[in-house]
């Protein structure tokens, strides 16, 4: 899969986070790190030529007033031009798949009716909803990063597998789709490491099971319908 | 915890103290969250089976 992670950032080299993602970013094998504030003024071409090649689209931003900065709003008002982002026959960029990570200081806990900012990320994001639905892109989950600094290693850890699947694969929020991640990364190391080799064939064996398990429910809840 | 997923925690926390680059590190910290989860889930998974099985309206 391509994809082209179009991050939106005034001060990029500031940001322990963004240099976190670049980082695990770097990683990843067809994806493109773009930064628009680094860009200077909009080759337009240029840049409608990147999102055709790209089978993904990732809006990397952190919260900025409840929005993104402004380099995505220009990017967008100059970028995605009528006769390319949608026209009467449906635009170019029907088919792929749109996601976004958005970073923020407060808890996880503050973006939900009643928290502290008392609005969920979805309502503040609802317009990059639209903008999907409006050029036929399939819409991901926002991968929310809250409190970067306050993470654990652990935490960042997960982070680091959860963002490189957010880039890489189909539906990242699904169980089996993770878990063929996980097991791809460990069969690329077993070549070199014995213990990764028969990690990943436990592993795979302990997910033929799940999948296994989950068809002998699916059967019997039939059952039980008839 | 059975001891398949003892073993497998074991080994992933030895290869993310072993591992030289962070990226290595960070990847096995990460499946030792997700062999968890697994775990979490083949158990209530063979729960279920076990109980819908077991449902004594069917005796």
């Amino acid at each position: 899969m391509k994809t082209l992670i179009v991050v939106s950032h005034p001060q990029l080299a500031d940001s322990p986070t963004q240099q976190f993602l670049k980082a695990c970013a770097a990683g990843v094998t067809g994806a493109t790190w773009h930064h628009l504030d680094a860009l200077g003024r909009f080759d337009v071409a240029a840049e409608q030529a990147q999102i055709l090649a790209a089978d993904r689209l990732v809006f990397e931003f952190p919260l900025y007033w409840y929005q993104a900065p402004a380099s995505l709003h220009e990017w967008l008002a100059r970028v995605w031009t009528r006769g390319f982002a949608y026209d009467e026959q449906g635009g170019r960029l029907r088919g792929k798949s749109l996601g976004m990570v958005v970073s923020y200081s407060q808890p996880r806990s503050a973006y939900q009716l009643g928290g502290t900012e008392n609005v969920s990320l979805s309502a503040l994001l609802s317009p990059y909803a639209a903008l999907a639905r409006k050029t036929g892109m399939t819409l991901l989950a926002p991968l929310e990063i809250a409190q970067f600094g306050y993470l654990t290693e652990q935490q960042r850890g997960e982070l680091f597998a959860q963002y490189q699947q957010y880039l890489t694969v189909g539906r990242p929020a699904r169980f089996a789709e993770q878990a063929a991640w996980f097991l791809a990364a460990l069969a690329a190391r077993a070549e070199t490491d014995p213990t990764a080799a028969l990690m990943h064939d436990t592993l795979a064996e302990r997910q033929d099971q799940l999948a296994s398990l989950q068809q002998t429910i699916t059967e019997l809840r039939e059952g039980e319908a008839d | 915890m059975d001891e398949t997923t003892k073993w497998l925690l074991e080994q992933a926390k030895r290869q993310a103290e072993q591992a030289k680059a962070y990226e290595d590190r960070a990847f096995f910290l990460a499946l030792g969250t997700f062999i968890q989860k697994q775990e979490l889930r083949l158990t209530q998974a063979q729960g279920e089976v076990d109980g819908r099985f077991w449902d004594h309206r069917r005796w």
